[in-house]
């Protein structure tokens, strides 16, 4: 077996550039679907309940990953919970800082054991605590499209 | 038959900020004669190859296709695992356990140099539909995860500033290792936060490097006469709730899980006094003291006291990272699961030179696949057979 001889000079480095548009659609599924009709035409979140594990998945799933039985049962659930976590952004994707930093939080929305994360809204990072209740503020009906971002974000309940 | 299984060579290039002077295949073909050659074999040995890789991050749909021949896997039995190096290791002493083969080889490496953008990379992994819509840098995850982290287990930021002087400071006697550093608790608090509490320093560079590992049966062991095998004693690996939405944030349940499973196999009954070091990953500061929790080698909040009083420290009672881990070695993706192999066979052989520690005979190597996973495998590595 050889060893290698390698390159010393930085002149004689070559390299190509290789790039795909990469694109993808994400179908929502039946229980997705379900999901962000319920926000879209409605403002209110929709969970699916096992009974017998005793859990509320939100966001809904038509199958439960305790029993593996399907989930029909399904739950309207109050836009509101508890912060359980939540981080102050910097900066953005590419790495350039905010001028106003963003608040996300994850907030585990009551009578589940499910969670939305989204920006928590209207408060300062300071005045931010684990624990404290928020609610949910949806766009207006003709702003809703069907998405995460029907969700404004979340502000004091 | 005997179908415990050894490891019996280890090659690495070891991990750099960049490898602009050889490609990924190169870099490989010099790990893999650093394995045959510590391990006395060639390749017509080995009985089944297993290289570690994710497509997205190689830039190659189907890599599997470009893993053989620098691995000497050519027209041989090789399969690819979408995994970490541990579950690499995993899956190759299982291979060797079936009895269809008698030696296994292991590769992983990281050319992530070669990505223009690994975030968008990282940011591709997170759900398209309830996650990614947002459109920020993904690791606010991490941010999310410190916070509650520390308010579970009663931690303070200064405790991970802790975690990164260690290790950076274990790396310096490292030649494996990219990011070695002296540096002050007071610089690595002020370091900027980027997604608070998490600080630009709380997380590890990324790093290039290759690394292979070579496996054999009990068999094969007595009957080659191995001098100096290292046994898997127990193996772990757990994969938790894929959706951020419906996990919980302080604790790593998928460690627990695989800790437990890997005990179990390794007849361990009282981690932290059964195993002398760990190797577990630090991709991020807090991660190391909520993976230590999550080992069960401490109680809940007892890692940042650990830390704190030096115990974990490469002259503490209970080195963890001695290699530098992620932070001092640099982040170099499936490679850094093997690397913890590779560090915990290099000591337990005693051939660590200046960071060899002192009397030790068992080690626990744990791996965490990163953001936005919840995956998570662990080894538990041992010199002697029944030890
Ligand atoms: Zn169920």
């Amino acid at each position: 077996m050889g060893v290698l001889e390698k390159i010393t000079s930085n002149q004689e480095l070559r390299s190509w550039p290789g790039e795909i548009p990469l694109e993808n659609l994400y179908t929502m599924g039946l229980a997705g679907e379900r999901f962000f009709r319920g926000i879209k035409d409605e403002a209110k979140l929709l969970g699916t309940r096992c009974k017998t594990c005793d859990v509320t998945y939100l966001p809904p799933r038509i199958y439960c990953q305790g029993c593996f039985e399907k989930l029909v049962n399904w739950v309207d659930l109050p836009p509101q919970g508890k912060l359980e976590t939540f981080t102050i952004l910097n900066q953005d994707r590419a790495g350039r800082p905010y001028k106003t930093p963003r608040i996300l939080g994850l907030v585990r929305i009551d009578r589940s054991e499910g969670a939305l994360i989204h920006y928590i809204q209207g408060l300062e990072p300071q005045k931010i605590r684990i624990g404290m209740k928020l609610k949910a503020q949806f766009r207006s009906s003709s702003e809703r499209k069907g998405s995460i971002q029907d969700i404004v974000g979340f502000v004091p309940a | 038959m005997d179908r415990r299984v050894a490891v019996i060579g280890i090659g690495t290039t070891g991990f750099r900020a960049a490898s602009p002077e050889v490609s990924y295949r190169e870099m490989i073909y010099e790990a893999a004669v650093k394995a045959y050659s510590d391990a006395g074999l060639a390749p017509d040995q080995i009985g089944s190859f297993i290289a570690c890789s994710e497509d997205i991050s190689e830039g190659t749909s189907i890599f599997d296709e470009y893993c053989p021949d620098q691995i000497g896997g050519a027209r041989r039995p090789v399969h690819s695992v979408s995994g970490d190096g541990l579950h690499g290791i995993i899956t190759a002493a299982m291979n060797i356990q079936t009895g269809l083969f008698e030696t296994a080889l292991v590769e992983c490496h990281s050319k992530v140099s070669n990505c223009i953008d690994p975030v968008e990379i990282m940011n591709y992994a997170l759900d398209p539909i309830y996650n990614r819509p947002l459109g920020e840098h993904p690791e606010f995850i991490a941010g999310l995860e410190m916070r509650r982290y520390l308010y579970e287990s009663k931690a303070q930021p200064k405790d991970c500033a802790a975690v990164v002087q260690k290790n950076r400071a274990h790396a310096l006697k490292n030649p494996w290792a990219a990011y070695p550093a002296n540096l002050e608790l007071e610089e690595i608090q002020d370091s900027p936060a980027t997604f608070d509490p998490l600080r630009e320093i709380d997380r590890a560079h990324h790093a290039d490097g290759a690394s292979v590992v070579i496996l054999a049966s009990a068999d094969w062991v007595k009957k080659n006469r191995v001098k100096n095998p290292v046994w898997v004693k127990g193996m772990g690996w757990i994969s938790e709730d894929p959706g951020l939405e419906m996990r919980p944030w302080g604790r790593s349940i998928a460690t627990q899980k695989a800790a437990k499973m890997a005990y179990k196999q390794a007849g361990i009954r009282s981690p932290r006094s059964e195993i002398d070091f760990a190797e577990v990953d630090d991709t991020y500061s807090y991660k190391e003291l909520q993976h230590l929790e999550d080992l069960w080698f401490f109680p809940l909040g007892g890692a940042a006291k650990a830390v704190r009083s030096g115990l974990t420290r490469s002259d503490g009672k209970f080195p963890v990272n001695v290699s530098g881990g992620c932070l001092g070695m640099g982040n170099a993706a499936e490679a850094s699961g093997l690397q913890r192999v590779l560090e915990i066979v290099t000591q337990l052989r005693g051939e660590a030179g200046v960071r060899q520690l002192k009397r030790v005979r068992q080690a626990v190597a744990q791996s965490w696949r990163g953001i936005p996973t919840t995956s998570c495998a662990v080894a538990v590595l041992s010199k002697g057979v029944n030890s």
